[in-house]
């Protein structure tokens, strides 16, 4: 890092490619940057100051690395994975209502390190563990060391559990899912990136993007979520638990059970937030449903039997 | 358009300073501009809109209907200054901005000479650490100094130091009297230049290297007023690059940033 790279201030929020190797872009965030409830809004927020479009940082992943070495951040105390997206903004608002919790939602440049292999096949797991880490670590150096991080992944990350685990061997998981046939109907209505194909190489879902060309958007979209929850029951480890938010599970308790939050700071002021609505499912058409039925329900039911077999209380090794 | 003037007056800073010691701490209240400031920016009123020291809001175009408060007659400094002015006068007020606090960038559309109207500063107590910027400009006024400042043009405030920053400021009709006092001839305008991509550039990589000059720029969100600076900045450092260049360079930045991230 050269001598007049200063980056007090700045905060690193996009990862771009080049030549192979990732160059980080900064904005300046000043003293004190502060975190809107997702990461997107938090980049348009910074953006509004032209000095940031015209005066943004490019460096490289090594100094990204020697910021965060500089000045450690806060190190993560719950990993979020989810399939649900109503589900995971939910836990967001919750999580946000306590006064000593920073939660990063959905942090785009830490999917682009998770998933930089695509540009770059000689990209190691090691150098993957370490940037994610300082990128992590960078973002939050300026936060009061008493805060609790929590990270909200895309959907998609959940492919890269190996990675985030071993990156913050430390930290609690959970994952966050609900009915399929509602997050499909939603999802039908409005896509998010990995359900719409091309957006999200498709061989992370495990699908031949020429097989993927020939699909009908509801068997694409159930298969999607068919191998996120795959992925998902895979985590079978004592350090997390599943969190099913459609079927009246009492979030509060299992926030505080996993992560030690206090869950009277979390409850609403009123009622009409406990849990998510089932609203989808009368508006779902019959080839939803039977996608649904093909490809998702099986494994579901099998998440399902895995949270149910195991109360609350007895899933982890407090 | 006149951007600032320091006026031909020297006050005595301390006779002001023991005006301020006659204020009671409940008489300050906070500014009622709550969404340009943190809660650090206090005031007082001398003269009001409708008498009162607790009135701080200042209804445009309201001269005739002021009226001194009763704090006025506590503060023999304050009425000395106002003597010398001879031109109507609207508020009469202290401000008071705490260690640490900061009022955001804004604008005050109605308050130049040119509308007729000229709001004077007086800074009672300050120091190193206060950041005011008009524009571009971060402005040096000291104690006793009297000066207008014309606040059309963004402006910020930030008092980084550990003691108060306290300025008397009056609002004044323009007349002949002080017209004749404002350097109108004076007015800074700005070279125009042609486009020079390769300027521009050389600029930007001249401003990557400069702390002090970066801090002058991050703070202004008026993406206009941010060009303006940009421009000044730039040509008064000798690079000669126009509106264009920068212009464009802001659009190529916002089409940039549209993708957030690879895939």
């Amino acid at each position: 890092m050269s001598k007049s790279l200063q980056l007090n201030g700045w905060i690193p929020a996009r990862v771009m490619g080049r030549d192979g190797e990732p160059l980080i872009d900064w904005l300046y965030a000043g003293d004190h940057p502060s975190f809107s409830n997702t990461f997107e809004a938090t980049l348009t927020d910074y953006l509004q100051l032209p000095f940031n479009l015209l005066f943004g940082r490019q460096t490289s992943v090594a100094d990204l690395c020697r910021v965060a070495d500089a000045e450690p951040g806060l190190e993560p105390s719950g990993l979020i994975f989810h399939c649900s997206r109503s589900g995971s903004l939910h836990l967001n608002r919750v999580l946000t209502r306590s006064n000593d919790t920073v939660v990063l939602y959905e942090v785009s440049p830490i999917d682009s390190l998770l998933r930089a292999k695509r540009f770059n096949s000689s990209i190691t797991d090691e150098q993957r563990i370490k940037w994610i880490r300082s990128l992590l670590s960078s973002l939050t150096r300026s936060q009061s060391k008493n805060n609790r991080l929590f990270i909200v992944f895309h959907s998609w990350s959940i492919f890269e559990s190996r990675i985030i685990r071993a990156a913050f061997p430390n930290a609690r998981w959970m994952f966050v899912y609900g009915d399929p046939l509602e997050e499909l109907v939603e999802q039908l209505g409005q896509r998010d990136a990995h359900m719409i194909p091309g957006l999200i190489d498709s061989r992370v879902f495990g699908l031949d993007p020429d097989e993927v060309q020939k699909m009908q958007p509801a068997d694409y979209c159930a298969r999607v979520l068919k191998a996120t929850y795959e992925a998902a029951l895979a985590l079978t480890d004592d350090h997390g638990l599943f969190l099913n938010i459609s079927q009246g599970q009492d979030c509060f308790e299992a926030i505080s059970t996993l992560f030690g939050v206090d869950s009277t700071e979390l409850q609403p002021n009123n009622d009409s937030e406990r849990g998510v609505e089932s609203i989808a499912i009368k508006r779902a058409s019959s080839s939803i449903h039977e996608a649904a039925q093909t490809w998702v329900y099986p494994v579901y039911n099998a998440i399902e039997q895995s949270r149910l077999s195991r109360p609350l209380t007895e899933t982890l090794c407090l | 358009m006149l951007r600032s003037a320091k006026l031909p007056f020297q006050f005595d800073p301390s006779a002001l300073l023991s005006d301020v010691n006659k204020v009671r701490s409940s008489e300050w209240v906070g500014h009622f501009n709550t969404r340009y400031h943190d809660g650090g920016w206090v005031g007082v009123a001398l003269r009001s809109y409708r008498g009162s020291l607790g009135d701080l809001i200042v209804p445009p175009q309201a001269h005739k209907s002021f009226a001194d408060t009763e704090l006025l007659a506590r503060c023999a400094g304050v009425q000395r200054v106002l003597e010398v002015f001879q031109c109507p006068i609207g508020a009469v007020r202290f401000l008071k901005l705490a260690p640490g606090s900061k009022i955001k960038e804004h604008r005050d559309y109605e308050l130049t000479v040119e509308s007729g109207q000229a709001r004077v500063h007086v800074p009672v107590l300050t120091n190193s650490e206060v950041d005011f910027f008009l524009d571009a400009d971060r402005m040096e006024m000291k104690p006793g100094e009297c000066w207008y400042l014309n606040f059309s043009l963004p402006h910020w405030i930030h008092n980084r130091g550990e003691t108060d920053r306290i300025h008397l400021v009056i609002d004044c009709e323009i007349n002949e009297w002080l017209r004749s006092l404002l350097p109108f001839d004076r007015g800074e305008d700005l070279p125009v230049y042609t486009s020079s991509p390769r300027e521009y550039e050389r600029f930007r990589l001249h401003v990557l290297a400069d702390q002090s000059l970066q801090s002058r720029l991050r703070d202004t969100a008026d993406s206009q007023c941010f060009v303006s600076l940009i421009l000044r900045e730039g040509h008064k450092a000798g690079f000669r690059f126009g509106t264009e260049d920068v212009v464009a360079a802001l659009h190529a930045a916002r089409q940039s940033w549209q993708v957030r991230w690879i895939d």
